[in-house]
């Protein structure tokens, strides 16, 4: 298995693809469409989406390990705005978030 | 550990009935033996007998299996979280690659995941959740509890972690961050708790003393020893 | 108690993703696990690790297959046991016939034996 190179690096915005799924996944609902930073890259897993149905699980996904904030995840969220939740996401539910373009000063 | 009747568990089907049979004579078996069978023991015991019939399985490749996981137990997990208090250089390798770690202490964690430990500090608690399934490094510390498995624990902690770990009677205060794991992959997450003050001149199974199966999924804090 | 989108399989949160629903207070009752339920927990590790006959994925594919009246319903070790059972039908270790006919035989000892047993069966799901 010849060894991809990771797409992301720490400290890099992601966000979860915010796709429906019609069988198993490890990409939990409450995260899909949600904006996180990559905070570690955890090595390279055999596809669970394709293991679950007895196939081998290539190609291997590399695995993410993202940080969100939970004043993100949760509108109504009550602790403070330091808290955090961390999930293990694979690449291919990964997509890049460009920085939104700083609007020119003309008025 | 709390020991109760076997039975309160798994038997969604009849109820939870202690008292059921207490006036009647026992038939000359193990006490949880004489109550009423669910359909699911049915069904193990019917497959299972299928199985080694058919010599798909042995009896004693179950029951070495069963006697590895009764090997693995929060007092292991213990043991561990001591030898990282008493010794730095093994904290930070416990840290780096948690595999590695644990073999030097001939704890082995097999094939089906890697495992993780996550250090709590003054900044920062962590708390440990599956939300999907029930993920959880039992090659370290057993079987997880029921309530780990619960829909409650599984849906709320991500959401309401601050909450969840108040009705363990945990509470975090607003300056130090919680940080909710959710084991979502391959990776099966420790919590290394903080090493509480005044016990600097502990030995490690002393150490081990303070740290509970919970401490180490997050829901708990160590206990702080008693002045002598 | 579920609140926010129900989850319905093939379109949005599935059966089992249930991070973020409110199923309310945590019982937190603990016990010792019956020893078919260590059976369950050691046959079904070494039928898909030492076995090889199916992955961790399928075991939880298997059981997000359920309706969510069963996933809510059933406790841990009978969603494993019922996983098992479908699994080694559909991997052709065993047939549905021969499981309920062994079923129906375990069932009878132990009702000859003087113990209760339930007659209804586990649909095939």
């Amino acid at each position: 298995m010849t060894s991809r190179t990771p797409r992301y690096k720490s400290g890099d915005p992601v966000r979860v693809d915010d796709r429906d799924v019609a069988g198993h996944c490890r990409a939990p609902w409450y995260l899909r469409g949600h904006t996180g930073v990559v905070v570690e890259e955890l090595g390279n897993f055999r596809d669970p989406e394709r293991l679950a149905y007895l196939r081998p699980g290539l190609p291997r996904q590399i695995l993410y390990k993202v940080r969100f904030k939970q004043t993100d995840l949760w509108p109504d969220y009550v602790g403070p705005a330091r808290d955090h939740l961390e999930a293990d996401i694979t690449e291919n539910w990964l997509e890049p978030v460009v920085p939104a373009r700083r609007k020119a000063n003309a008025s | 550990m709390t020991h109760t009747h076997p039975h309160t568990h798994g038997h969604g089907d009849h109820g939870h009935d202690h008292d059921h049979d207490h006036n009647e004579p026992h038939p000359p078996q193990r006490d949880h033996d004489a109550g009423p069978m669910g359909v699911y023991e049915v069904m193990e015991e019917a497959v299972r007998l299928l199985l080694l019939e058919k010599g798909v399985l042995t009896d004693a490749e179950i029951a070495t299996q069963i006697d590895l996981m009764d090997s693995r137990s929060p007092a292991l997990g213990a043991k561990v979280v001591a030898r990282a208090w008493a010794d730095a250089a093994f904290k930070q390798r416990l840290l780096a690659d948690c595999r590695t770690a644990l073999a030097e202490l001939q704890i082995d964690i097999g094939q089906i995941a890697e495992f993780k430990v996550v250090e709590n500090t003054p900044q920062t608690h962590n708390v440990i959740v599956c939300t999907l399934c029930s993920c959880y490094p039992k090659l370290l510390l057993g079987i997880p509890p029921a309530w780990y498995k619960s829909l409650g624990y599984r849906s709320r902690t991500v959401v309401d972690p601050r909450g969840v770990l108040a009705e363990f009677g945990v509470k975090i205060p607003k300056s130090q961050e919680v940080r909710v794991h959710d084991s979502t992959a391959d990776l099966r997450y420790i919590v290394l708790p903080m090493r509480p003050k005044g016990t600097e001149r502990m030995s490690e199974p002393q150490l081990a003393a303070l740290v509970s199966r919970d401490a180490m999924i997050g829901t708990a804090l160590p206990s702080v020893p008693r002045k002598t | 108690m579920r609140k926010t989108k129900t989850r319905g399989g093939a379109q949005g949160r599935a059966v089992h993703d249930v991070g973020g629903l409110d199923f309310g207070a945590i019982d937190r009752t603990e016990h010792d696990l019956a020893l078919w339920e260590k059976r369950v927990d050691a046959m079904m590790i070494l039928l898909y690790s030492k076995k090889g006959l199916w992955t961790v994925d399928a075991m939880r594919r298997t059981i997000e297959d359920y309706g969510e009246q069963t996933y809510d319903k059933t406790e841990y070790y009978e969603k494993w046991m019922r996983a098992m059972r479908n699994l080694l039908v559909e991997q052709e270790v065993l047939g549905k016939s021969e499981i309920e006919a062994k079923m129906a035989e375990v069932a009878e000892r132990h009702r000859k034996a003087g113990r209760k047993v339930p007659s209804h069966k586990v649909a095939w799901a």
